[in-house]
């Protein structure tokens, strides 16, 4: 079976600085795909390449259709949905209109608003705060309203961008419980994290990211033994 | 006392013009960052259509009204499409002066089709009502019932449907909208669709009340219409209507208790007072640090 993302020679430079120097990776349906990666390697330069907020080389296939020139609105409706990095909340705009906005490729109400019912029953908290501006919450209600979000456009792959950056490890452990839930229950998810004891332990594979480049890559597990893995990430 | 509610409608008529305009130098502003400084002259040329109109083709009010503002509708969305969009990415300041270069192209086509001032027929039966003492002209009744008419429906459009739900979200934070799947070219042409169609009625609104118009008036009725803007809180929709009205109330007043010479003195110096204590202006938010 392809993968469902595809990612050849992505490469990405921001004016002489080369970001991301030929990235290889593939995420397959069902997945639960981490990329670690130091301060700076270069990991959300992939996923805004990836839902095509900043230009990038290489190819990338989402889903079986090339998204060489796709534009950034128009691969959230081939299904790519994003948890940007700093949850990124419209702090203008209420608890519930943050959702709907994420909710912007659906094409009817009915969907909307079954979509909506779905992600308050998942996050009880939003739904006591439905009225209530997106910048009044608090980290961990933002990063769950972040998820809430991207969730309402029925992604086939969700990006999550440092989910548990900022988080008290009580909310860490939280955020991670519910990726896992999502897993389980056969969502593909590609994860950035720098939490690499938590995420190797979820996630199916992993790709080890240094200065723009992939230097190591596997299984989760296989990678939680690596000597390198253990000295520069998990503080062993 | 009569006297002063006479000056007072005057005072809503003129600020119901400078706040049509003034909604789309707001809204450009609060979805780009941008100042576009021909928007001054998007309202003249809505004046131009209007005399085309009405002396021309001899259209009624409503017809009228209807080419101004769908004309510098077309107008407003051709003009980001060539001239600003191509710059979306550039510095600031480049955008700025392409938007007064703009104006000033506007204004010497206008000029020459039309190398001497034009006059606008009265558009609509004139004819006075008397409100207890107070008189009251069609003209008036029309150009504060339409503005308050435009004003309401654009309240509906920003915070009733799906496309100004989108528009509130640009203006947080742009770079993160495409991500909800929306297309933001369409919605920041949207933008522009609005505040020109605004300013297009406006320059109908103004023809009205000074029927003789040549290619500058969009120099300082824009520079009024944007000081509006920036009393309220450039950006925000309600701070540019008030501020408007502010202004629009200042001026006739000081044009009505002092020698009329006295009237952009005045003006300019409220809106120097109000930017040291204010800097944001009355409804501005303080600009939210970007993550
Ligand atoms: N807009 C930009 N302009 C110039 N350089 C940038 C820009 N964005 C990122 N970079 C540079 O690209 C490199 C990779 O940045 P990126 O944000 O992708 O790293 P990251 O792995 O996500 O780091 P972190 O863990 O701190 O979030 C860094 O050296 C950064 O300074
Ligand atoms: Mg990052």
């Amino acid at each position: 079976m392809t993968p469902l993302l595809e990612v050849g020679g992505l490469t990405v430079n921001y004016g002489a600085i080369a970001a991301v120097r030929s990235v290889s990776f593939e995420v397959r349906s069902g997945e639960m795909v981490v990329l670690l990666g130091a301060n700076g390697a270069g990991k959300t330069s992939i996923l805004k390449a990836l839902s095509g907020l900043i230009p990038s080389g290489g190819t990338a296939r989402f889903d079986g259709a090339d998204l060489a020139g796709v534009p950034a609105h128009e691969r959230v409706a081939r299904g790519i949905a994003q948890v940007p990095e700093g949850r990124r909340i419209f702090y203008n705009l209420s608890v519930k209109e943050n959702l709907l906005l994420g909710g912007w490729v659906q094409a009817s109400k009915a969907a909307l608003k079954q979509d909506l019912d779905r992600v308050l029953a998942l996050f009880p908290r939003l739904s006591e705060r439905l009225a209530q501006a997106g910048g009044t919450l608090s980290g961990g209600e933002q990063q769950m309203l972040a998820v809430g979000r991207a969730l309402m456009s029925r992604p086939k792959l969700l990006v999550l961008d440092e989910p548990s950056m900022g988080l008290s490890p009580k909310l860490v452990d939280a955020i991670f419980a519910m990726l896992a839930e999502f897993h389980k229950e056969g969502m593909t998810l590609l994860v950035v994290e720098q939490n690499a004891a938590m995420a190797l332990t979820l996630a199916t594979r992993a790709y080890v990211l240094e200065a723009g480049a992939i230097v190591l890559s596997g299984p989760a597990a296989e990678l939680r033994d690596n000597p390198l893995v253990r000295r520069a990430y998990l503080g062993a | 006392m009569i006297y002063f509610f006479q000056q007072a409608l005057n005072a809503v008529q003129l600020g119901s013009v400078y706040a049509l305009i003034a909604l789309g130098y707001t809204m450009v502003y609060g979805v780009l960052s941008m100042i576009n400084f021909a928007h001054g002259d998007f309202f003249m040329v809505g004046a131009f259509l209007c005399f085309v109109g009405a002396a021309v083709w001899h259209l009624p009010f409503v017809p009228v009204l209807l080419l101004s503002m769908g004309g510098v509708t077309m107008l407003g969305v051709a003009t980001e499409r060539i001239a600003y969009r191509p710059l979306r990415n550039a510095p600031k300041v480049s955008a700025i002066i392409t938007s007064l270069g703009v104006g000033i192209f506007l204004e010497h086509v206008t000029l020459g089709l039309n190398p001497y001032p034009k006059y606008i027929p009265p558009l609509l039966p004139s004819f006075s009502f008397d409100l207890g003492g107070v008189s009251v002209s069609t003209f008036q009744l029309a150009t504060i019932g339409v503005s308050f008419a435009l004003m309401f429906a654009l309240h509906l459009i920003v915070n009733k449907t799906k496309a100004g739900l989108a528009l509130r979200a640009i203006s947080a934070d742009r770079a993160m909208v495409p991500l909800m799947g929306v297309p933001v070219d369409k919605m920041i042409a949207l933008t522009f669709a609005l505040g020109s169609g605004l300013g297009g009625a406006a320059g109908v609104m103004y023809g009205m009340a000074y029927p003789v118009i040549d290619p500058y008036i969009g120099i300082i009725v824009g520079w009024k219409a944007f000081v509006s803007a920036v009393i309220g809180g450039i950006g925000s929709i309600r701070g540019a209507v008030l501020g408007a009205y502010i202004l629009g109330t200042v001026e006739i007043m000081t044009a009505a208790f002092l020698p009329s010479t006295y009237r952009d003195l005045v003006t300019f110096s409220l809106l120097f007072a109000l930017l040291i204590y204010q800097p944001s202006g009355l409804l501005g938010r303080v600009e939210i640090q970007k993550v």
